[in-house]
């Protein structure tokens, strides 16, 4: 039997069809505070997650996720179908939306300040966006940074947060009522699991605003939170090692990067305190 | 002494930036973006007045060479070097379509 | 008739859609890669586009663009590198309709670039490629042998920076086919391209002929759609400085011998999108058999539709079959053709049993 939900987040409109008790019941506790219009809408990406296979429902199940009839992945293991639709909706996106100049980078809002946070994988900025949105920030992402090509604002893309290895375990700490996808181990990302949004970041999920400041975050143990001014001319290089479609908007999203430089200022980060890292983020946007 | 770099072998060519180029500048440096290759590039400052210069017309060697000799505001014993800076860049330059050379 | 083919028959329809029919459209189209050339129709005939449907079509359409930048790259590229080679170089397909800066370029994603060489410098080509960066696709040794001896072609050439894909081709047809014409029969024209210079490729009535040689040879379908409509349009924009091209096209195919194909793509242009024939009739390009005629009309004319369930039926995957077998005997006799099969068979089930221990693809 399958059951569909149909997902707004931020931009996008996603449908989701699936046979699969896991992903349902994930889909359940992850996206409970997701609000669903009565008007029927336009989807922009419709997914199905289940077995192609017949032999491979029983024998070494794996599971397929599909973009309306495509698979662009090969199966994963069943143990794996909630982790592989949230990887799934990032490919959409990031293979798609090219209204938007799109980067690899954690992303928070405060006092109507954007601040991108690009970064290298495993480097925590999964974890320190998680920190951060549980302490007075919003969640835009922990994955991708939207900034339109039209007017050069950030737009939220709200979804579960990606939880890796130690992270999941420190987050449980950090975080009062920390609600978890279940955990899949073994993936190609190691042990992973996904972190329910706050509700005010679900609730504000169409409301964009202007970037303020980028800032290269590092985890490095028992350092103490110091930012370290980037010139304008790093940052460019970086945010374009950084970006999943620079290439593909070539001229456009040089001319906006450009100009953004021009106003914004650019940190490398150093923390291994969320506490501090609370502060010295926040002295950025007040 | 010399101080006069011999740039004789190619005095007859004129240096001038691809009209494919896009450049902005920044304090430390200047981005290019190449509208035909689809390439970006990145230029220390050092080679600011350079990029101003051929945004503006087309130059002979000797002319860009003098303009970068005294934006280093280098000692004369480092001509050389800055010599050696200053072709190596118009090399790479030529190489990646950044500039080309005309009559 | 599906949306989609509605609406590259009569673009002024996607003017008139409400939201359903456009998360249909888009759906068919995305399968068929013609997302990009309704955007392109959209901007030509200035149609605005609904909120829900505007940034599918642009998105699309900027990949197809940088697509396009890249074989203008290529275009300098590529005989730049070839330049000890004294023979001509010649850019086909989807490379050619960009030279001529054709209407079906516009939107159009393709994968590879084709350009055609004299066999005897097919060697030294890509020795000299090699050196410029080119570097084999990763195929096994028996799909090398086949691509070498019975198709027309080395494998594919991928370039290690630029990413683009070269396909190198010495003859139009493979070389087991019945009718090999010869490569000199084909007129050649030259195009000045901005930033690239003077490019090798066909003239307009041999660029068509090519096309649909290549089209109805096929035994695979999963751009069919896209290949026919690319006909419709090249057809309807040569006529408008030339109103008896297809006159001109039907006489020169017969000339160089490749009347049958051409007589089959401009046949199933006009069934499916109502291609002007100005002077030809209908009849005149049926087979001279009314039994083949049946079969090539079922075949093609449930061929040339998207393959997504909004309007797949029974009548496709029947054509699909018999164009399979058809496309193969094309190509490769009998003898030849059941062992090719038989190892086909046999890696895809292999492959099917391999999957569990290659994750590369994932984000």
């Amino acid at each position: 039997m399958f059951a569909q939900f149909t997902l707004p987040i931020g931009p996008f409109i996603f449908s989701i069809k699936t046979d699969h008790q896991a992903v349902i019941d994930n889909l359940s506790a992850l996206y409970a505070d997701y609000a669903f219009s009565e008007n029927s809408l336009f989807i922009d990406f419709p997914i199905t997650i289940t077995t192609r296979s017949m032999l491979r429902r029983f024998i070494k199940p794996q599971i397929d996720f599909l973009l309306d009839e495509f698979a662009p992945f090969k199966p994963l293991p069943k143990d794996q179908s909630f982790a592989m639709l949230e990887w799934g909706m990032n490919w959409c996106i990031t293979t798609r939306a090219h209204q938007f100049l799109i980067l690899h980078a954690g992303t928070i809002e405060k006092n109507g300040r954007v601040v991108i946070m690009p970064a290298e994988q495993g480097s925590g900025k999964s974890t320190l966006t998680a920190a951060m949105v549980y302490s007075g920030w919003r969640l835009f992402s922990d994955e991708l940074a939207l900034i339109s090509l039209t007017n050069s604002l950030v737009h939220p893309c709200t979804r579960p947060i990606n939880l890796k290895n130690d992270s999941i375990e420190v987050i449980n700490n950090y975080v009062d009522n920390a609600v978890f996808s279940t955990i899949a181990k073994d993936t190609h990302k190691g042990t992973v699991a996904l972190l329910k949004p706050p509700k005010e970041s679900v609730e504000r999920m169409l409301e964009a605003a202007p970037l303020h400041c980028i800032v290269f975050p590092k985890y490095v143990a028992n350092a103490q939170a110091k930012l370290t001014p980037v010139s304008q001319i790093a940052a460019f290089q970086q945010l374009i090692q950084h970006s999943f479609n620079y290439h593909i908007l070539g001229g456009e999203a040089f001319n906006m990067i450009a100009n953004l430089l021009k106003n914004i200022t650019c940190y490398q980060f150093e923390y291994s305190d969320f506490e501090e890292a609370k502060e010295i983020l926040s002295s950025l946007v007040d | 002494m010399q101080i006069a770099p011999d740039f004789q072998k190619n005095s007859k060519m004129y240096v001038t930036i691809s009209t494919n180029i896009k450049s902005v500048h920044f304090k430390e440096g200047i981005a290019l973006f190449n509208n035909f290759t689809g390439n970006t590039h990145f230029l220390p400052s050092l080679f600011n007045s350079i990029i101003t210069a051929l945004a503006e017309t087309s130059s002979s060697r000797e002319t860009l060479f003098a303009l970068f000799l005294s934006d280093s505001q280098k000692n004369i014993s480092e001509i050389n070097n800055t010599k050696e800076e200053f072709q190596q860049f118009i090399t790479e330059a030529l190489k990646s379509g950044i500039i080309s050379e005309i009559n | 008739m599906s949306i989609l083919v509605q609406a590259l028959s009569k673009p002024y329809i996607l003017s008139t859609l409400n939201q359903n029919q456009w998360q249909i459209l888009l759906a068919q189209a995305n399968v068929c890669q013609l997302v990009g050339r309704l955007n392109y129709l959209m901007d030509v005939h200035e149609y605005s586009k609904p909120s829900y449907a505007k940034w599918h079509l642009e998105s699309a359409y900027k990949i197809a663009e940088k697509q396009r930048k890249q074989a203008l790259v290529e275009f300098l590229e590529v005989p730049r590198a070839l330049k000890s080679i004294s023979s001509q170089l010649t850019f086909l397909k989807g490379a050619a309709y960009i030279a001529k800066k054709l209407p079906c370029s516009f939107g159009r994603t393709f994968s590879d670039i084709d350009v055609l060489v004299k066999k005897e410098d097919l060697n030294k080509i890509e020795n000299i490629l090699k050196f410029s960066n080119w570097l084999k696709s990763e195929v096994d040794d028996y799909d090398e042998k086949y691509y070498r001896t019975w198709m027309h072609e080395i494998p594919p050439l991928y370039h290690v920076t630029r990413g683009s894909v070269l396909d190198v081709h010495h003859n139009i047809l493979p070389s087991t086919n019945k009718h090999t014409p010869n490569i000199d029969s084909f007129s050649f024209t030259q195009v000045d391209v901005e930033n690239a210079g003077i490019i090798n490729t066909l003239d307009d009535t041999d660029l068509c002929i090519h096309m649909a040689v290549h089209l109805f040879t096929e035994s695979e379908f999963h751009n069919g759609l896209r290949d026919i409509s690319d006909f419709d349009m090249l057809i309807r924009h040569f006529q408008q400085t030339r109103p008896n091209f297809v006159a001109e096209l039907i006489t020169r195919a017969k000339f160089i011998g490749l009347f049958d194909y051409t007589r089959l793509a401009t046949r199933y242009a006009h069934i499916i999108f109502s291609t002007p024939i100005n002077g030809i009739k209908l009849d005149n390009l049926k087979d001279k058999s009314k039994i083949l005629t049946l079969f090539q009309d079922f075949c093609f004319v449930n061929i040339f539709k998207p393959n997504h369930r909004s309007c797949r039926d029974w009548k496709m995957t029947v054509a699909e079959f018999f164009l399979y077998w058809r496309g193969h005997l094309i190509r490769m006799p009998l003898r030849l053709l059941i062992p090719h099969l038989i190892r086909k068979s046999y890696m895809r089930v292999k492959d099917y049993f391999k999957q569990d221990d290659d994750l590369t693809q994932l984000p």
